[in-house]
């Protein structure tokens, strides 16, 4: 488990480091994607999850659900094109789970990437993306989890 | 189908809103019947003290109007729906001296105003006497640093001294039932004695923005109606109304989440009501789907602004031929609901165009706003 700053950082995880999202890519041709570390720690306990529903087509970098907490409000943007498959019925019920476990219990969303090859292209992993949050949470001011 | 809902199920953010037919159908046959000087125009606005993000707008993420608590996270009071968690984020300070250097450190980090707040006593009242010379002090260094305050139950002695220190907003909670002010604040205090504090603020120079909390009553509308025709009565510069939020509540005392339907509904009767006087809503309401039904009644009942306004509802306001217009946080007069009642509409952008595929352009300074192709 890579660490940056205190947030926890899987290093097998790709990462769009801007939006402060992660993914995996699943055996099954899907990915599942979620907030990371840093991005619950920004937000604070979580209140609020509103995901797009299971069908809709949601293009790279637009939101694939809504999260609020007592002082943030915002979108989770999708890192890839693709269609939904499945939402979070257990964050649904309980939203605090995405800051409890947020590469776990705690997924936003499941889809089916239109082009999960030419999206994925610009993700990082590993150490490169162990790299670009240290930048960013510099750029940040960011003290730590 | 009721153009109105026509008009929700062109916007892909609302796409997916289910909204009461009945009560939309209400709303746009009451709206086509309304008129004066505050219908038909509509602001959005950012406060600075959240990060707000959706894909119409965001704010630029610096706190330039921080809210200040002379009690820190103290409040005798202990009401409960909020149990003095509201005091929590705020800036705590001790002393009218700790008060004077923080200002001093504010202004220089380039904000622009602040929110004076506090815990009460068991009369509801917020012991600020000791702190007007140094809010007179302030203003005097920097007179155009805009200072509001929360009060509790103002005495007319207690008005005159927020007005002589240079307080520019007063803001307090309307109550309009007895049994309310009884359970809920657990407070020997009468109705009258929330008018009279209105009226007291009313006739001062201070712009008076009183609120009003829907569901008040462990999520019930009760005093609510009392409360608009106080509100009527002793007209302020703006009405804010918030919703009840359950989750700062004690499980021995809940508070239910009044239907959205019920919110929609009074925001109608607060509308009809006050046609001169711009009736906002204010930050405080339930999240999620609850959250985004509000805020589609709240367009569709007219009311001239929304803080944090859920995705599509600057489109949604445009369909429905609203004036709109948006105040991004590093622009506004002071914090969040208190923009329009200061009556200055110079930071704010007027929207020409239903925002729809939208790229992100930079407009004024640093604020991201975000643009139809």
């Amino acid at each position: 488990m890579g660490t940056v700053r205190g947030c926890e950082i899987p290093e097998d995880l790709m990462y769009n480091v801007e939006n402060n999202v992660w993914l995996r890519k699943e055996d099954d041709g899907t990915v599942t994607i979620g907030m990371t570390s840093y991005a619950c720690s920004l937000a604070g306990q979580i209140v609020s999850y509103t995901p797009k529903g299971v069908g809709k087509d949601i293009k790279k970098d637009k939101s694939a659900a809504t999260v609020e907490s007592g002082k943030w409000v915002g979108p989770l943007k999708s890192p890839v094109s693709g269609t939904v498959t499945a939402t979070n019925e257990d964050v649904a019920k309980d939203p605090g789970l995405i800051n409890k476990d947020p590469y776990g219990s705690g997924w936003i969303a499941k889809l089916k990437p239109a082009d999960f090859d030419a999206d994925a292209a610009e993700l990082k992993t590993g150490s490169d993306a162990l790299a670009a949050f240290e930048e960013k949470m510099n750029a940040d001011g960011f003290g730590g989890c | 189908m009721n153009p109105w809902l026509e008009s929700v199920a062109q916007v892909e953010a609302l796409e997916d809103l289910r909204l009461d037919e009945n009560l939309v159908a209400s709303m746009r046959e009451r709206w086509s019947g309304l008129s004066g000087s505050q219908v038909g125009r509509m602001n959005f606005y950012t406060p600075s003290f959240r990060h707000h993000e959706t894909s119409e707008l965001s704010t630029c993420g610096k706190n330039a109007f921080p809210a200040i608590s002379i009690t820190g996270g103290d409040c005798k009071l202990q009401c409960d729906h909020c149990k003095a968690k509201i005091l929590e984020p705020m800036i705590p300070v001790r002393s009218p001296e700790e008060l004077e250097r923080l200002v001093d450190g504010i202004v220089a980090d380039g904000g622009r105003g602040l929110l004076l707040s506090g815990g009460s006593d068991h009369q509801n009242v917020v012991h600020y006497e000791p702190y007007f010379p140094t809010v007179r002090r302030i203003k005097d260094r920097y007179p155009s640093l805009q200072i509001a305050m929360h009060t509790g139950i103002a005495t007319r002695d207690f008005a005159l001294g927020m007005e002589d220190a240079g307080v520019d907003v007063a803001m307090m909670d309307v109550i309009g039932a007895q049994d309310t002010i009884h359970q809920v604040y657990h407070l020997r205090r009468t109705v009258d004695d929330f008018e009279a504090a209105l009226e007291t603020l009313v006739n001062t120079r201070m712009k008076v923005v009183p609120h009003i909390v829907i569901g008040l009553h462990y999520g019930q509308l009760l005093g609510e109606w009392n409360a608009l025709e106080i509100v009527q009565r002793h007209l302020p510069s703006a009405l804010v109304l918030v919703v009840i939020m359950s989750q700062y509540a004690s499980q021995s005392r809940p508070f239910a989440t009044p239907p959205a339907e019920e919110v929609g509904q009074f925001f109608m009767d607060a509308r009809a009501a006050l046609t001169e006087t711009p009736v906002l809503l204010g930050c405080a309401r339930p999240s999620g789907v609850h959250r985004s039904m509000t805020d589609a009644y709240a367009v569709m009942a007219g009311l001239n602004g929304i803080a944090f306004p859920s995705d599509g509802m600057l489109a949604l306001a445009k369909r429905l031929d609203r004036e709109v217009f948006v105040t991004p946080s590093c622009c506004s007069m002071i914090v969040g609901e208190e923009v329009l009642a200061m009556g200055d509409h110079s930071d704010s952008i007027p929207l020409d165009h239903i925002p729809a595929a939208p790229k992100r352009q930079n407009r004024l300074r640093d604020i991201p706003i975000v643009l139809s192709a």
